[in-house]
């Protein structure tokens, strides 16, 4: 069991570091390799992968500005920490704002299991409207309309990507709308990025009450479908003050989530994100031993991957401040659409390059870019 | 106020353009293709009828593949499924249009067999068959239906009722209505025509003349014989009709008022010539009987002594052949052959009347012995005398 658990580990930081790779595309690279019933084996594998990976997916929010879809909002926080020469401070409260995370959401359980038993796809729905509303309203002035306007080009674009032959849809969608952007307004930026210490600047019982905030929007998240990460940091974003404390919900959140969402898969089947559907289709259900033995896997990987965490990011944030940064942005830039390529071909590069243009478009109208989470509500509220 | 610049409307402008672009690549260049075609992404096209759905999980089948949907779709309807393949070894798809469709789309198997419910429902042609569904229609009765066979079961998506057998095949369910004519295990059924044997479910029981109908598995031994799997496939409709004894046919019940001429296993009477089962009287009693009519007897369901023997008046002075009488008297002498045949006369000081003593009776009264007896009036040496079908239709001295 061990032996799984640290293989999924090592796979979940190298997924964790690397840019762009969101949790289903990880989920849908995996699922190709493992082709037999492996058992709970399997399922431990996957989940700790998954959650390492939620630990460490800051490092490229941080370091490379190519936000994934969960941590789209942070990105512009991040980055100011970063530019102060605090980077590895942000990714130092990623790692602990996600353990306190685990550790809050296995506290949190049982009354999760409770409410996730009286979820319905009603609820789920009147909970899109609730977010699209609240996506659009909480823009101000003129702003509203383009963000209605943007709420429905995406999900039109959602509705025609839906019909297309792609293998991997949501990587051209996710990247195109939150990644690409955030790299291409990086690029005229070429300082180096200069790296300080990773102490915590926020007092503890103040982080306590972020990370917890956090784990309960996270908990929200986990229950209501297209209610991502992001969304649930707007809603925490009206509780914090400063980039720190909104980072600490936003880490809190992307943490508790993964954990909320395995509860809610054994309490009622429903899978949230890729890696439970790999899980669902590899073993199911699951015994309540088997939920006790991945809370001890959770406890361990959230001590092991804190316990290396920093020192390896530091490492890479070393490696990478002496690199030229618009170089550095371009290669990811390079790299996105060679994989856009080899994923789906000309048809990837041309969704990648529709989904690049709203969101830059989201970004120059000055607008929240969770907007561009029409993509998914649009297609819930019109089924 | 914020304006739009130029850029920012280019922008939107393009996006728009691009969002049509790729519906119209979605629309005209993506065909679906046959799921033996798709790869991962692919748009396919498929027909199938749903054979499992639980959740937001379903798996339609179309005789040859499989396909897994993410959706709630109902059992045993037959879908047509746009959608993108999204795992080529599962064959998971999300869809993007569902659409229900008749049946007559697909390449259905048909069965006709008889439908039959009792765990699970099981269409029986003789053999048993598991059926996804349980049919609307009566237990037993024939039907065709149409379906795919997926597992263990054959997934029912339409089907024709035929009504119910009209002749016995064995191994088919088979309905009899008539009357209980015997109640032990296997109670036997008087159809009007014919005894037909079934086994009932256990515990279940039913009373002779109950007029009855049955659903049972037909067995075609000597005898047309039903296994009957639950007590609701017994249903009591009525009873039979009660006639005058003499007047019944089988399957009635005979009623009458007789007088027991031969006692044992069986009575026989004075008022018809079938033996009457089910029921202990003495020779010589008068009793009241109901009792089901079978093909060479009656059997009893309720029956009384109406009038004991004892109660028969002394008949020494007014014999009467052929009628089961009673005499009393003292015994005035007794003649013992060598053969061991005896002869007593009795005689109630009026009247007198010779006894026979046959060496099978076993009784040899003395004289001034009190008699009573019960038996026939007969002759000996062209002599009235009284003739005593066995030893306990005679009492000495009050000893019976």
């Amino acid at each position: 069991m061990l032996k799984w658990v640290m293989l999924g580990i090592l796979f979940g930081t190298v997924t964790g570091i690397t840019p762009a790779l969101h949790v289903n595309t990880l989920a849908s690279i995996v699922g190709s390799f493992l082709t037999s019933p492996g058992g709970f084996s399997y399922v431990v594998l996957l989940y700790s992968m998954g959650l390492t990976h939620t630990f460490l997916d800051a490092f490229p929010s941080t370091f490379f500005g190519i936000p994934e879809e969960e941590t789209a909002i942070s990105v512009l926080p991040a980055h100011r920490l970063a530019l102060q020469g605090r980077g590895l401070e942000v990714i130092a409260i990623s790692l602990k704002a996600s353990l306190l995370a685990a550790i809050f959401s296995l506290f949190l359980a049982v009354p999760y299991v409770l409410l996730a038993r009286h979820y319905t796809a009603f609820l789920g729905k009147v909970a899109v409207f609730l977010l699209a509303f609240f996506l659009v309203i909480t823009e101000k002035g003129v702003k509203r309309l383009y963000a209605l306007l943007i709420f429905i080009l995406s999900g039109a674009f959602g509705l025609v990507v839906d019909k297309l032959p792609l293998r991997e849809p949501y990587f051209h969608v996710f990247v195109g709308l939150f990644g690409i952007p955030a790299i291409l307004f990086s690029l005229n930026n070429n300082r180096k990025i200069e790296l300080k210490d990773s102490e915590i600047q926020m007092p503890k019982k103040r982080f306590l009450k972020f990370s917890f905030i956090g784990t309960c929007f996270g908990m929200l998240a986990s229950l209501l479908p297209t209610f991502t990460s992001s969304q649930a940091a707007l809603l925490g974003s009206f509780f914090s003050k400063d980039e720190r404390t909104f980072l600490t919900i936003v880490f809190s959140v992307n943490t508790s989530n993964f954990i909320f969402g395995l509860i809610n898969f054994y309490a009622t089947g429903k899978t949230r994100n890729g890696i439970l559907v790999l899980i669902k289709d590899l073993y199911y259900p699951l015994s309540p031993e088997e939920l006790v033995i991945l809370f001890l896997v959770t406890i361990m990987t959230s001590s092991i991957v804190n316990f290396y965490g920093m020192a390896l990011s530091e490492m890479l944030g070393r490696a990478i401040s002496k690199i030229n940064y618009t170089k550095l942005n371009l290669a990811v830039l390079v790299f996105i659409w060679a994989a856009s390529l080899y994923f789906d071909g000309l048809l990837g590069l041309m969704v990648l390059l529709t989904a690049t243009i709203i969101g830059v478009s989201t970004t120059l109208l000055k607008i929240k870019r969770t907007t561009c989470m029409g993509v998914l509500m649009l297609k819930i509220m019109l089924s | 106020m914020i304006k739009l610049t130029k850029l920012e409307i280019v922008l939107i402008a393009v996006s728009i353009v691009s969002i049509l672009l790729l519906y119209l690549i979605g629309a005209e260049a993506t065909t679906p293709v046959p799921l033996e075609r798709a790869e991962r992404g692919s748009l396919i096209n498929f027909t199938g009828v749903c054979v499992y759905s639980q959740n937001d999980f379903s798996v339609l089948y179309d005789g040859k593949d499989t396909i897994v949907l993410y959706d709630a779709l109902k059992m045993d309807k037959s879908y047509r499924v746009v959608g993108k393949l999204l795992d080529e070894s599962k064959h998971s798809v999300e869809a993007l249009r569902i659409d229900e469709v008749p049946y007559n789309t697909l390449n259905l198997d048909s069965i006709e067999g008889a439908f039959w419910s009792d765990s699970s429902c099981y269409l029986l042609t003789p053999q048993r068959i598991k059926l996804s569904k349980c049919l609307n229609v009566t237990k037993g009765e024939k039907v065709k239906v149409y379906g795919l066979f997926y597992g263990e079961r054959f997934h029912v998506v339409d089907y024709i009722p035929k009504g119910l057998l009209k002749i016995p095949i064995n191994g088919m369910p088979f309905k009899i209505r008539g009357i209980v004519i015997r109640n032990t295990s296997p109670i036997t059924i008087w159809n009007g025509s014919e005894e037909i044997n079934a086994y009932l479910p256990y515990k279940t029981k039913l009373e002779l003349g109950d007029e009855v109908e049955i659903m049972g598995i037909a067995r075609l031994y000597s005898t047309l014989t039903l296994y009957v799997n639950s007590p609701s496939d017994v249903k009591v409709i009525g009873k039979a009709k009660t006639v005058p004894v003499g007047k019944e046919t089988i399957g009635e019940i005979a009623h009458g008022v007789c007088q027991v001429t031969k006692d044992g296993i069986s009575l026989g009477l004075n008022c018809t010539e079938l033996k009457l089962y089910g029921f202990s009287a003495n020779f010589g009693d008068i009793i009241e009987f109901y009792g089901i009519r079978r093909r060479n007897s009656l059997y009893c369901i309720e029956c009384t002594v109406k009038i004991p023997r004892d109660e028969l008046p002394n008949s020494i002075c007014n014999p009467d052949f052929g009628t089961p009488l009673k005499i009393h008297g003292k015994v005035e002498w007794v003649k013992v052959y060598k053969n061991g045949f005896g002869l007593a006369n009795v005689t109630n000081e009026e009247c007198w009347i010779l006894v026979k003593l046959p060496k099978s009776l076993g009784v040899y009264p003395e004289v001034n012995e009190t008699l009573t007896a019960f038996g026939f009036y007969t002759t000996y040496r062209e002599a009235p005398a009284f003739e005593i079908p066995s030893r306990d239709d005679i009492c000495l001295n009050g000893s019976c």
